[in-house]
């Protein structure tokens, strides 16, 4: 029985970088048409100086709430390397919930005659709720699935994305109902010289005082600590003592507060709420957290702002150029277009390592 | 010319050395030992051989055939086949398609084969199936017909590492790399091992290169040894030559060396 | 009371209140009033009450559990009649208080503006129609008294209580198939006039018939009880005949099954082959993402993006509202569409080849929803109609008038759905094909362990696109059939929910098994068509659906079958091995020295 196979030959074919050649013709092309269609958008003129000021509001606002949804995926993601999809229902949840408050209010005239107590409690209401729902989710569908292949939590986090989102229709409606903004937050500030509207004022300084306070929890608090080391390896921080259940329960909590809080900036900025609210802005915030590096919190807050930049300049700057009509259209395309480039060319992110994980 | 020639072969990682201009000959028909206290890049080297890793620098010619940087799977049809540190079977799959599986570079049924089943792709299923049993009949009584649709998960640890060198030779390979295949073995199922090695090479005319830590395999089977240590080749020659080096001896931190040759004299 | 008590008693309690959270949730989230509109039984229950009825039950019946017996500890004494009983009324009476206090709460606030579904209906059902204060003391008591039942079963020797549940589930599901059965009988009947047939015994108003409850309990019953009694009799006698009988009675079966599907259409009439259409065209997609997530471990999220290219492509080059006036015809176009999908399988895939699980999962997500949104922008609208679509999809044509297939244009539910069998058909064979074969291994030592996988010389590339490739042409195909069943296309249709359907219809079968597809497509599509008041709840119980499944019973309700092999199939092979090696010492056991006879 000796073995009598000739070594195999290879052909020459063996050695051709297949997948180098494929990625660098796409990413030539993508700079090309961004170039082309940048080009041919300034050169026409369609839009004005002002214009363009308002895209880059506009996007640093929207940002601000991708990068504040972002951080509960990116906390999750540190600490458990699961992607919780059902994060955008837990910043639904909260929303929604404040909104009947918010109703209530507005009907009493107490919105309009103390707006920051007003804010406040519907701040609170939907922090509660998106915290409630976050620990449930935690508690039922994830925890006793900790220790299996990666593709069941996954699919779990679907599930339970659906059924949060169907429970709130069956709960409260299939409608979409409008939420009442105060009076005081209505129509703009002028911020050095600049009309900004009030609405993206508020969410921009929120947004950046939730993100500093954040890092500051991260990287200075005991708890920060703990859910760094659980992140590096769960055995080992237990083994030091530290209760690693009540530490991802606590990652959880602060991810939905989070979501919660930038539910009601959302539900003021758009002045609407329903059930479906949670998904789009969940895969775009999960976009925003892959863009900066997952796992990384500043990553999130960065990659959220880039995303929101990219959504409101891509459209305006180099689709309308390109002789795309209705841009905005592809609006939502944009940030899924991010998510795909990203995760081929550098699934680490903005903040992240070249290198991808293998297995 | 040599069946396997590394040539000042080098992997690093960021900064750690874990391979550093190694230059290796395994003949044809051969067996060689690599060993050196843990971490000296004795696995590290056969992931770079086996194409799992790049090499920073140097080159591995195969046959005559320049392998550097090849994929893994090109690597196994070329003709290489190599066994895991940890045994990483295929669990869910059973014992005889594990074996069947090991195959897979010297059959070609595709898409169309396997849907249609025309003659040609039938007789190669069979072919395929003999063959595995014959591979699993190597190993004696070990893997009786009965066993052979019970799922791998179920086996005994040294059952399971058989496995294991069965699925490498399946693929009828001239050159087989077992990583520490006895590790975990007690004294009769080492012994039993030893002469497989042997076997493998006699009866199948196999090339083997073997990793190890126990010095009574890498007596009992080696032609040549080699003894790496921090990534660097530090000495060669016969299992005696090496066994009284010096460097060997440091580089074990003494202690070692004091173990196997207490073990020696226990065994005699 | 001793420890073991206190501990039951409180597993009984916490039973309660799990199922009364189950009840309220039924009721907030509007199932209850919803489910009201369906008769179980005429004149004696509806599913409202009905599913508080289900949940009460299955609570006392969990809470009668006895203790389980842990390894190595002794067994503990079975606790006694009244005890089960005790701790079964009371788990259902705790749910039943916490439906009553919805129903208190309810009755006195109104919060209709808020929780849409408290309605004066709803509680209605909610106290039995006796008004809040007693149907609250009602309720306890319904659900003391149900959760006793429930708890009593423990008490059955196992055939009976086998056969209690087996007969309620058959209750419950003849009940609930009445749109189906009851159709088929009215049909069947109207052309054979056969007096069992006559459906009116069976059914009443949308529901059974008292008598027809009767009947169809005692039967299933008596069945489930006569085969656990004499399951082995029976076997041990199939198994004794020989061979070439056994042979004949499955080919026999075969052809009776074949027939059956053949003749369907006229069994059901329009509507429910409409509605076996609609099941088959999952039933194919889902055995193409099976290929892709169940062979190759590959979550394909963006799947719908093969069914939309298939039914595009078809649209596109036969339609003479889209842009090619094209001399396609659905014939012709076929195997131009095979091939776009095809390529765009191996668009998809490649690059996402490299990525790990959940992230290839995002991915192809991402990919699906590029391709919607750009099919229904203005943008493409000159080839993909935009949000209008493209319309006036011609039907095939087979060329002559074949009997009960039609023809020669294959309109009509009728006879769309002898091709989407076909297909469905060929699809499953082809999976079978696949799974015991080369390729098949190569999937599933991929998905094991993928690295040791490529070091078996499997090239991870070549066979991760062979996967996306059969999985997006199987998928395509649904979308063409979709496309002339339709006559029109709208990019509405392949929105991200398709995706996750299919995906719940793998995983609630079990992936990687055929059968299971086949079944959680009739499951998880057919009954929503069928049964309006779930068409509501479709999505909700889904998502109930994947996380229930992936927490309790994560392979499926219908595993693969990769392992069954049969003892005798096995020795036959053995002698055929023998024969083939022939007589020579070649290959006889070496037994070497020091390694025989190790008892490890």
């Amino acid at each position: 029985m000796a073995t009598e196979t000739p070594t195999a030959r290879l052909g020459l074919t063996a050695r051709l970088p297949l997948r180098a050649i494929v990625l660098w013709i796409l990413s030539v092309t993508i700079i090309l048409s961004v170039f082309l269609g940048t080009k041919a958008t300034l050169e026409a003129g369609t839009f004005s100086g002002a214009d363009w000021r308002n895209f880059v509001i506009q996007g640093i606002a929207q940002g601000s709430l991708y990068a504040l949804i972002a951080m509960g995926y990116t906390l999750v993601y540190g600490i458990l390397f699961m992607i919780n999809f059902a994060h955008g229902e837990v910043f639904m949840a909260g929303a929604f919930t404040s909104f009947f408050v918010a109703r209530e209010f507005d009907q009493s005239g107490f919105l309009d005659a103390n707006p920051i107590l007003a804010l406040a409690i519907l701040l609170a209401v939907a922090i509660a709720v998106s915290v409630l729902t976050t620990i449930l989710l935690e508690r039922i569908a994830y925890r006793p699935l900790r220790g299996a292949p990666r593709l069941v939590p996954l699919i779990t986090a679907i599930g339970a994305s659906l059924f949060l989102q169907n429970t709130f229709r069956g709960l409260f409606g299939a409608r979409v109902f409008g939420y009442p903004r105060p009076g005081l937050l209505d129509g703009t500030w002028s911020i050095f010289g600049v009309p900004v509207l009030r609405t993206q004022v508020v969410v921009i300084v929120g947004a950046l005082v939730l993100v500093v306070a954040l890092y500051l929890f991260i990287s200075r608090t005991k708890t920060g600590r703990s859910m760094r080391a659980v992140g590096e390896d769960k055995e080992i921080a237990s083994l030091m003592g530290i209760d690693v259940d009540r530490v991802i329960v606590k990652t959880f909590m602060i991810g939905g507060a989070l979501a919660g809080a930038a539910g009601v900036l959302w539900a003021l900025t758009f002045k609407q709420v329903n059930f479906f609210m949670g998904f789009f802005p969940g895969i775009k915030a999960f976009t925003a957290a892959v863009l900066g590096g997952i796992g990384n919190v500043v990553g999130a807050a960065l990659g959220g702002l880039t995303l929101g930049l990219l959504e409101s300049l891509v459209p305006t700057l180099i689709l309308t150029g390109a002789g795309v009509p209705s841009p905005n259209q592809l609006r939502d395309a944009v940030a899924f277009t991010v998510l795909v480039l990203v995760l081929i060319f550098r699934p680490g992110g903005i903040l992240g390592t070249a290198e991808e994980e293998k297995a | 010319m040599s069946l396997l020639e590394l040539h000042g072969l080098s992997k690093h990682f960021g900064g750690v050395k874990a391979v550093e201009r190694v230059d290796l000959k395994v003949d044809d028909g051969e067996i060689l030992s690599v060993i050196g206290p843990n971490g000296a890049g004795k696995t590290t080297l056969f992931n770079v051989v086996t194409g799992f890793n790049d090499p920073t620098a140097g080159r591995v010619i195969f046959d005559g055939q320049d392998i550097t940087g090849l994929k893994p799977n090109q690597v196994t049809t070329v003709g290489i086949a190599r066994t895991f540190q940890a045994v990483r079977l295929f669990k869910n799959m059973t014992v005889l398609e594990n074996v069947m599986v090991g195959q897979h570079p010297r059959t070609k049924a595709g898409i169309f084969g396997a849907i249609f089943r025309p003659p040609g792709v039938k007789s190669e299923e069979e072919r395929i199936r003999d063959h595995g049993r014959k591979m699993l009949e190597f190993f004696g009584d070990r893997f009786p017909w009965k066993m052979h649709n019970e799922l791998a998960a179920g086996l005994s640890y040294a059952d399971r590492r058989r496995l294991e060198i069965a699925r490498g030779m399946a693929s009828n390979p001239k050159l087989l790399l077992l990583d520490e295949p006895a590790a975990g073995m007690n004294p009769r199922e080492t012994e039993g091992l030893t002469a497989l090695i042997g076997r493998l090479r006699d009866e199948l005319g196999l090339t083997i290169v073997v990793i190890e830590h126990d010095m009574r395999v890498v007596k009992g089977v080696s032609d040549h040894v080699v003894v790496l240590d921090h990534g660097e080749k530090i000495a060669e020659g016969s299992y005696a030559d090496v066994a009284g080096d010096e460097r060997v001896i440091e580089a074990y931190l003494g202690k070692k060396h004091e173990d196997t040759r207490s073990r020696e004299e226990a065994d005699q | 009371m001793r420890d073991g008590d206190v501990s039951l008693v409180r597993r009984a309690v916490n039973a309660g209140l799990i199922g009364g959270a189950a009840a309220i949730y039924f009721a907030v989230v509007g199932m209850i009033q919803r489910f009201d509109a369906r008769v179980v039984i005429y004149q004696v229950v509806t599913l409202g009450p009905g599913l508080l009825f289900v949940v009460y039950f299955i609570t006392g019946f969990l809470a009668g559990r006895p203790p389980a017996v842990r390894h190595g500890e002794e067994p503990p004494p079975p606790p006694s009649a009244a005890s089960t009983v005790g701790r079964g009324a009371l788990a259902g009476g705790i749910a039943g208080a916490l439906t009553a206090a919805l129903l208190l709460l309810g009755s006195a606030i109104d919060m209709r503006s808020v929780l849409v579904s408290m309605t004066q209906p709803l509680l209605d059902i909610l106290s039995f129609d006796q008004g809040a204060g007693l149907g609250s003391l009602v309720e306890v008591l319904v659900g003391g008294v149900i959760g006793l039942l429930g708890a009593a079963l423990h008490l059955l020797p196992s055939a009976i209580r086998r056969a209690v549940i087996v007969g309620l589930s058959a209750l419950a599901l003849v009940s609930l198939m009445e749109p189906l059965l009851g159709q088929v009988m009215r049909n069947i009947f109207a052309s054979t006039r056969f007096l069992l047939f006559d459906p009116t015994w069976l059914y009443r108003g949308g529901g059974l018939t008292r008598v027809g409850a009767i009947i169809v309990f005692v039967l299933a019953a008596g069945i489930s009880f006569f085969w656990a009694t004499r399951k082995e009799v029976i076997r041990g006698r199939v198994g004794a005949l020989p061979a070439p009988q056994r042979q004949a009675g499955k080919l026999v079966a075969f052809f009776l099954l074949a027939a059956l599907l053949f003749i369907l259409p006229e069994i059901l009439g329009s509507f429910l082959s409409e509605v076996i259409g609609t099941v088959g065209l999952y039933v194919l997609l889902g055995l193409g993402l099976n290929i892709v997530v169940g062979y190759a471990g590959l979550l394909d999220l963006g799947y719908v993006a093969f069914f939309a290219v298939g039914a595009y492509a078809t649209a596109i080059l036969t339609s003479p509202a889209a842009f090619t006036e094209g001399p396609f015809n659905f014939w012709t176009a076929l195997p131009l569409v095979v091939l776009i999908t095809a390529v765009s399988g191996i668009a998809i895939g490649a690059p996402v080849l490299r990525l790990r699980g959940d992230y290839l999962a995002i991915v192809t997500l991402g990919f699906g929803e590029i391709v919607r949104i750009i099919a229904i922008s203005n943008w493409a609208r000159p080839w993909t109609g935009g949000a209008q679509g493209i319309l006036r999809v011609p039907d095939p044509s087979i060329g002559v008038e074949l009997p009960f297939i039609g023809g020669p244009e294959l309109n009509g539910p009728e006879s769309l759905y002898y091709l989407i069998v076909i297909a469905c058909i060929a699809a499953a064979f082809i999976s079978v094909r696949l799974q015991d074969s080369r390729v098949g291994r190569a999937w599933v030592a991929m998905r094991e362990d993928e690295q040791v996988a490529e070091a078996m010389g499997i090239s991870i590339i070549k066979t991760k696109l062979l996967a996306f490739v059969m999985g997006a042409t199987i998928g395509s195909f649904s979308g063409m059939f979709f496309a002339v069943k339709i006559g029109s296309i709208f990019p509405h249709s392949f929105a991200l929910l398709v995706s996750i359907a299919v995906l719940s219809i793998v995983v609630l079968g079990g992936m990687g098994s055929i059968p299971g597809v086949v079944a959680g497509a009739f499951v998880l599509i057919g009954l929503p068509e069928l049964l309006r008041e779930f068409a509501e709840y479709r999505l909700l119980i889904y998502g109930a659906i994947l996380v229930g499944i992936m927490l309790f019973k994560p392979e499926g309700l219908i595993p693969s079958a990769r392992r069954q092999l049969e003892l005798h199939e096995e020795q036959y092979e053995e002698e055929q091995y023998e024969m083939r090696r022939g007589p020579s010492d070649e290959g006889a056991p070496v037994v070497a020295a020091g390694g025989g006879g190790d008892p490890t």
